[in-house]
């Protein structure tokens, strides 16, 4: 059980996927102008990346028992897209309210390296594995995200209404404050596990 | 045939400063970020990023009329993995000092957004010549971004130059730079002056190319010019 | 009609998918047959310029050993002379890389050399917890000096000796701190048992 706690504060804080491992970067800057659509992305992504998680390392283990680890990359971004698409059209179809929320998102997260990213972590960086742990991990990480893509989100908002030098207008004061959060999260390295 | 080797190194030129893929399209930002703690780095990613995308480049442009509409996206996807993976294998057996570096990031190549949207946007459209200039084009001015920022970190935070110890920045190296933080503020500050001085120079020599253009007009030269530009017009009508 | 027509172009979206899945596959192989790394000689090579005493073919069974939390042992040799080398890795540090990998060689209840295998750190930053200077601090404590059992974190009890961090690399210096721990408790837990 504390192995479990230590994953997940380790996926949230320690390595934020954003802020930490640089994970996730392009919807980080690109979908964080307001805060419901930043917690809607989040939530596609926690989304995807549990699944992706639980279903990569089952194949991995497949790839792992044929020898054939060097197709791992080919294969889990063939997974995850097609996963991405399958959960399109369950979640149209089952769930047209959660569609309307998520369903901008979801063709985004195709290109979003988090997704590869934990899926590749939970095979080659976890010491110890299982496919629950990999789950929590997925999950841990999008969870981070989330939190990372929130807390922007609200800053941006409100520099809406700041007088910014015009060279600094968009990207450049965004990558500031993205700065400044990362300064903030760093402080967690210093938890000792 | 000027004019077609001016339009064979167009995609070339424009990739590199204009249509800088890092400062002005803001595509491939993870890595960007990730590897730039020192210049070395940021060479041999921006250089591993160009191999693979020159290449799938040209394979995407040889098959842009047998690949189907509606599955494009998993072709490319194919591709692209498949030069990231051999990149990777060709790495971790040459060069295994920078594959421990670079980790977790080679095989994210695949996703690296810049790959994705110029066989989406360019080698889709056009001949293979053009989308291999196009691809050495772009994966240059992602590598000189990537050296610089790294070089930029590494001077700022470890004191260093291409891994030389640089002796008056020992006592005053900033360690903040060569951390995630530090990464996030120089791409934000050097965007900002990447666009000053770039935007300049452009300004500059469209003024330049502008005053020139009236200087040379005299009247009898300025009809004879109209009058090719409009054959060249007609011509190029005629091939529609 | 319509209904077989369409079927004819699904057919053909799989077909080309596949031959195209099917060719990088292929070149994939090709590739990995000229460029297989034999990690195990690689690995013995290094040892041998390390330590002296040549190794033997004893192989331990690692199925029962749990590892801390971001460490994980990735091979045990016995040398001749009965010293046992591990290397150790510690995904506990600043850069995206491979994590850092530590060859850790305890002969008796002594560590008598540790040296660094291969890491992907940050020249500056996590690089300064991998120098010979700081690893030999590690080099003075003996086994007794590390919590075996017990909780997870592998912290040195109270009244034992303990390293102290690396100023202003942290995270590099706790993954240091976890491998050698780790080397430990598989040194203790395995290779002590079997001999």
């Amino acid at each position: 059980m504390p192995y479990v706690i230590l994953l997940v504060i380790n996926a949230i804080f320690v390595n934020n996927f954003v802020l930490s491992r640089f994970l996730g970067i392009c919807p980080f800057l690109g979908v964080s102008r307001k805060t419901d659509t930043a917690l809607g992305m989040g939530m596609a992504v926690i989304f995807v990346m549990g699944v992706a998680s639980v279903i990569t390392y089952a194949l991995d283990l497949v790839l792992v028992a044929a020898g054939i680890e060097y197709l791992r990359t080919i294969v889990f971004i063939l997974v995850i897209a097609c996963l991405i698409q399958l959960v399109e059209i369950f979640v149209k179809k089952f769930s047209p309210s959660l569609y309307s929320a998520l369903g901008v998102y979801l063709p985004l997260i195709t290109t979003n390296c988090a997704v590869l990213g934990v899926a590749i972590m939970n095979v080659t960086e976890l010491a110890t594995t299982n496919i629950l742990y990999a789950f929590i991990n997925g999950v841990a990480s999008g969870v981070g995200f989330t939190i990372a893509i929130l807390i922007l989100a609200g800053i941006r908002e409100k520099m809406e209404l700041a007088d910014i030098p015009e060279r600094f207008k968009g990207f450049p004061i965004t990558l500031v404050a993205a700065s400044l959060i990362a300064m903030g999260f760093a402080a967690f390295g210093g938890l000792s596990f | 045939m000027r004019q077609k080797v001016k339009d064979t190194l167009e995609p070339l030129t424009s990739g590199i400063i204009k249509d800088n893929a890092t400062f002005r399209l803001v595509l491939g930002t993870c890595p960007t970020l990730a590897v730039t703690t020192s210049g070395l780095n940021g060479l041999y990613m921006g250089l591993a990023t160009t191999f693979v995308l020159v290449c799938s480049n040209a394979i995407i442009s040889l098959l842009r009329k047998i690949i189907p509409r509606k599955v494009r996206i998993p072709c490319y996807i194919l591709v692209i993995a498949t030069f990231s993976t051999i990149v990777e294998m060709v790495m971790r057996k040459f060069l295994p000092a920078i594959y421990d570096v670079m980790g977790l990031f080679l095989s994210l190549i695949v996703v690296n957004c810049i790959l994705l949207a110029r066989a989406e946007s360019f080698s889709s459209l056009n001949p293979v010549l053009p989308s291999v200039m196009d691809g050495i084009g772009i994966g240059l001015g992602f590598t000189m971004s990537l050296t610089l920022m790294g070089l930029v970190r590494e001077f700022l935070g470890a004191g260093t130059f291409f891994g030389l110890v640089v002796p008056f920045m020992q006592n005053i190296k900033m360690t903040v730079f060569i951390l995630p933080a530090g990464g996030f503020m120089v791409f934000g500050i050097m965007m900002v002056l990447y666009n000053l001085v770039v935007g300049e120079i452009e300004k500059k020599i469209h003024d330049y190319k502008h005053r020139h253009y009236h200087a040379i007009t005299n009247p009898l030269l300025k009809a004879q010019e109209d009058e090719e530009q409009a054959k060249r017009e007609a011509s190029m009508g005629g091939d529609k | 009609m319509k209904k077989i027509s369409v079927n004819k172009d699904s057919v053909k979206l799989v077909i080309i998918l596949s031959c195209i899945a099917l060719v990088s596959s292929l070149l994939l192989a090709c590739v990995n047959l000229f460029t297989q790394v034999d990690e195990e000689a690689k690995l013995r090579e290094t040892i041998g310029e390390v330590y002296s005493s040549p190794l033997t073919d004893t192989t331990y069974d690692m199925s029962g050993f749990e590892n801390l939390p971001k460490a994980e042992i990735l091979n045990m040799f016995k040398a001749e002379d009965g010293a046992v080398v591990i290397l150790s890795k510690s995904t506990n540090c600043y850069s995206a890389g491979n994590g850092i990998s530590l060859l850790v060689v305890i002969k008796g209840d002594d560590i008598l050399d540790i040296v660094s295998y291969s890491h992907g750190e940050t020249p500056g930053l996590g690089t300064n917890a991998l120098t010979d200077d700081y690893l030999a601090r590690y080099e003075a404590l003996s086994v007794s000096d590390f919590t075996i059992e017990g909780g997870v974190t592998g912290a040195s009890p109270s009244g034992k000796k303990e390293v102290a961090n690396y100023t202003g690399a942290t995270k590099s210096s706790n993954g240091v701190r976890d491998a050698v721990t780790n080397a430990v408790r598989a040194y203790v837990l395995i290779a002590k048992e079997v001999a």
